[in-house]
Order: C-alpha cells, then sequence, then structure tokens
C-alpha cells in the first residue's frame, strides 16, 4: 500500500528525472464532499467560472493548484457523462459524441486533482504530460527489467474519459494524445502526449526509472550519436593540406 | 575566486531550475599540455578519429564527456583559426571564405573578413569542455544551450542583476567561434545561433540558441536566475493563461440546458 509520502516522493522525483515541463497529476475520484482536501479549488464556488476538466488538468500541473471539480463546475460535456455525474443522453444523433467509457451514474460527484508531489490525497490514477521522448524514459525500464508493461492506448476524443476511466476501472497504463479541447481550451502543446498510471504501478516506475537513469537509454543520459571524420567540403580539405592536418581522401 | 565546485554547483542549479535538455557547458582555452585534466578525451590520440568543435560540445552537454581538441583533433577549419591554432589565411583576409556564396560583395566580404573574431596566434594550443556540474577545471566561460523561453528566462535574469539590456549580433555561420571568441575577449554575455553545422553534423534541436556567459558573471547569472524562482517568475512558474467559460458548441449548450447546468447565453 503506497502511503501519500511516498506517492510525493515519486512526484518530485519524476518531475527532476524526465525534465519534466509541468507536473505529473494526482487524479482522485470524489465520492462525498468530505473527501474534497481543504485548499482545493472549486471554480464555481470560489471563482465563479466554469472550466472544462483538461483546463483543470492544466491548471494542477501548470499553475499546481488543486482543482475540485463538481458537476457546475463543468463546462465541457464529455467529462459530465464519463464520470457519471449526469445521465448519458440517449438521442439518437448524439450517440457519436457521447460513446465513450463512464463510470457507474451517481458513483462519484466529482473529480479532484493536484500536482503529484504536492497532493495531500492518495491519488486513483496519475497523470503524465510529457513529450514522446520522455514517456520512452518512462516505459522503457520495464522492457530492460524483461517486465515490460502491458499499455493501453486510445487516440480519439475525449481523453479526459479515456485518461480516467479505464485506468481505473482495469488497472492498466493508458496512453491517450490530448485531444482537440486540451489543445484548443487548456493549452496542451503540440508535442505533448499523456501517460496514466494506475495507483498500484506508480512506485515500481519510478523504481525503473531511477535503476536505469545512469545508463546510456535512460532520458537524462541518452545522446544521440555523431559522424566523426564526416565528409569535408573541398573547402576545408584545402585548408586543411595547406595546415598539414588530416583530410579526408 | 569561484572554485570548480562552485561552478559544478552553479551547472547543477541552472540544469535544474531550467529544465535544461543537456548540460551547461565549461568551457577553457588551454595554453599548454599540462592544463589538460587526466580525465579528459583526446579524439585523434585515444579514439582516432576527428571531430568539429560543435560536436565536441555536443559530446559535452549530451554524453556528458571531457574532450579536449588540440590541433591535430580538429576536422572543421574555423575554430582552427578563431581560437588561434592556424594563422588566418589570405583566402580568408582577401574575403574569399565569403565571397560570392554567402556576401554577394567581395569588398564587403574583405570588410567582414577583418571582423572575423580571432584569439592571438599561437597564445593557446587547444580547448577544454565539460559538462559543468562535473567539470574538473575552472572554465574561462560558460556555453548553455536552450530554447526560447529558456533564454527568456535566463535574459530576466541578466537584465535583473545588470540593470541594462544584452546587446547580440548574430552570425548564422561559426557559431563555435562567435559563441567562444568575443566572450573571451570582451567578458560580456552573448547569444549565438547554432550555425549549419552545428544541425547538420552535431544534431543541434532546431529550437536552441546558446547563451555564453564570462566566467566573472556566472555568480551574478545564477543570482538573477534564483531572484525569479523566489517571486514565483523563474521559468516553471510562467505558464499560459486559460480562458474559463469558454464558447460552447451548440450541442454543449443543449445537453447542458438539459441538464439543468449554466450555459453560454
Amino acid at each position: 500500500m503506497t502511503t501519500l509520502s511516498e506517492f510525493n516522493r515519486c512526484g518530485e522525483e519524476l518531475e527532476g528525472l524526465l525534465m519534466l515541463r509541468t507536473s505529473p497529476l494526482a487524479v482522485k475520484m470524489l465520492e462525498s464532499e468530505g473527501d474534497i482536501p481543504d485548499g482545493a479549488i472549486r471554480p464555481k464556488r470560489d471563482r465563479g467560472i466554469h472550466i472544462s476538466q483538461c483546463q483543470a488538468f492544466a491548471m494542477s500541473r501548470r499553475q499546481r493548484e488543486a482543482v475540485a471539480m463538481l458537476k457546475e463546475d463543468n463546462w465541457c460535456f464529455a467529462p459530465l457523462i464519463a464520470y457519471g455525474l449526469v445521465d448519458k443522453p440517449d438521442d439518437p444523433e448524439l450517440q457519436q459524441f457521447v460513446s465513450f467509457p463512464t463510470f457507474e451514474r451517481n458513483k462519484y460527484i466529482g473529480i479532484v486533482t493536484a500536482p503529484l508531489k504536492t497532493a495531500d490525497f492518495e491519488p486513483d490514477v496519475i497523470l503524465i504530460y510529457s513529450n514522446p521522448a520522455q514517456m520512452r524514459g518512462i516505459l522503457q525500464p520495464t522492457h530492460f527489467k524483461n517486465e515490460e508493461a502491458h499499455v493501453d492506448s486510445h487516440f480519439f476524443p475525449p481523453s479526459c474519459a479515456y485518461q480516467i476511466v479505464p485506468v481505473v476501472q482495469s488497472g492498466q497504463l493508458m496512453v491517450t494524445l490530448p485531444d482537440i479541447g486540451d489543445y484548443n481550451r487548456a493549452l496542451a502543446a503540440e508535442a505533448d502526449i499523456a501517460l496514466s498510471v494506475p495507483r498500484d504501478m506508480m512506485v515500481k516506475l519510478v523504481e525503473g526509472i531511477k535503476e536505469f537513469d545512469e545508463g546510456e537509454f535512460s532520458y537524462g543520459h541518452s545522446g544521440m550519436y555523431m559522424q566523426h571524420d564526416f565528409p569535408q567540403p573541398e573547402l576545408y580539405r584545402m585548408l586543411f593540406k595547406r595546415w598539414g592536418l588530416d583530410v579526408q581522401e | 575566486m569561484t572554485t570548480a565546485k562552485e561552478y559544478n554547483s552553479y551547472g547543477e542549479e541552472i540544469k535544474q531550475t531550467l529544465l535544461l535538455r543537456t548540460s551547461p557547458i565549461a568551457v577553457k582555452m588551454l595554453e599548454k599540455e599540462s592544463d589538460i585534466p587526466k580525465e579528459a578525451i583526446r579524439p585523434k590520440r585515444d579514439q582516432g578519429y576527428h571531430l568539429a568543435q560543435c560536436q565536441v560540445f555536443a559530446l559535452s552537454r549530451r554524453q556528458g564527456a571531457t574532450i579536449a581538441m588540440l590541433k591535430e583533433d580538429q576536422w572543421c577549419w574555423a575554430p582552427l583559426i578563431g581560437y588561434g591554432l592556424v594563422e588566418m589565411p589570405d583566402f580568408c583576409t582577401d574575403g574569399d571564405i565569403y565571397y560570392p556564396h554567402f556576401v554577394e560583395s567581395r569588398e564587403a566580404a574583405k570588410e567582414l573578413a577583418k571582423q572575423f573574431p580571432r584569439l592571438e596566434y599561437g597564445k593557446y594550443i587547444g580547448i577544454l569542455s565539460a559538462p559543468l556540474e562535473t567539470a574538473s577545471f575552472e572554465p574561462d566561460l560558460v556555453l548553455i544551450y536552450s530554447n526560447t523561453a529558456q533564454l527568456r528566462s535566463i535574459l530576466l535574469a541578466v537584465k535583473y542583476k545588470e540593470g541594462k539590456l544584452l546587446k547580440s549580433e548574430f552570425d548564422p555561420i561559426d557559431s563555435c567561434i562567435f559563441s567562444v571568441v568575443p566572450v573571451l575577449l570582451d567578458g560580456e554575455y552573448r547569444i549565438t545561433i547554432p550555425d549549419p553545422g552545428e544541425y547538420e553534423r552535431a544534431m543541434t534541436g532546431e529550437d536552441q540558441t546558446i547563451f555564453s556567459v564570462p566566467r566573472d558573471k556566472m555568480e551574478k547569472l545564477v543570482q538573477g536566475l534564483r531572484h525569479f524562482e523566489e517571486i514565483k517568475l523563474g521559468y516553471t512558474h510562467l505558464d499560459m493563461v486559460m480562458r474559463p467559460d469558454f464558447p460552447q458548441p451548440e450541442f454543449y449548450k443543449m445537453l447542458f440546458k438539459m441538464w439543468g447546468l449554466d450555459v453560454q447565453e
């Protein structure tokens, strides 16, 4: 059983080892108002605004704020359906927009997010936004330990549903592309990709990254190989001959 | 007098504060063989090959290598001239180095060639580089490869400490010269764009620039970066502001009304 301080340490270490531009997120589904951490911002009540879930994720990973999103805080339909906060509409013309994994209706009242390194709650899922090379650095150690992780993936909207719901339900890693709303509204970078980690896999994943960190295949220590004695242009050969230096024949 | 250990800690701090993908590079000009630290690789003697200086900087910042480049290790002409390891040939002083491919007019090419930054011929035997975090020597200058946003944070730190703006001139060629020689000669910060050779041969990213820091300004730079961290305006604190209550597509409004939630009027 991973403790809160171990999760916080994982967050701190991940940011350092992978030089992440934004904080990995601790994500927890809320069953009751009593689950909401004291310091969490509730957008409508505290700021008089509504935001989408991808914007809440962005506030937590960029501004390092804890954000609790209840039904009334949402400004996008997808997380309301995905997290079971409203009835899924059965209008035939809407089905193409609402066919994605969902939690049981009314099981949760909302979702809270915070930077993993400072969260004061134990997460259900850890959500890491990175570039592909950083993600390789996270996943690759499992390959070198002959413990290749099973990684689910989904590349279509809504990313806020796929980043959370199947991960809680199956306990598997999930790779998603930030969807168009995440790009338009939450300003996810064009090079961003997201990895969702079930809570029980977090410590082992970070241990793997640390174990391989000094090796040349780690994110921090891998470098591109360059060509020495590269083809020299004519000008170079002329000058090098004049100076009595080696030239390419 | 800053010690090598203090420079190492500056390297750690700068790398962490700016989330640099590669290490800041400690660079030192070598006056004699005994200046070369034991751990330094000498490409021709130790590996049997030659490198360009930009490739050496890349090996130091990416692979963490300490490398001493003497005359016989070089595979590109520019550092040989710029670091004063050979005499400037007439070919260069005549402007033929620029004319006709890089400067349209022969006269202008000749004039520009006169300004080509050079260290005194024969003063040095080579150049040494290593990651600043681990370098066993005190550098003459430090090179920081960064993206534009990281450079912005560096420039904020410089402006804060110096109270003036940084001036730079840009030559898109000979970055191994422009990032090193003028900095040694005038002791000022400098911004350099990695040249085509750095891109082709040393695989420098398309989004990278080089910031050169003279040794005597390293402490100031670190202090400036610390200041912006403390007031929460450092590199990792600058974030894009998002728009709440963004325009909702029509079907969002229909669903939100159905669920009794606020909608955009």
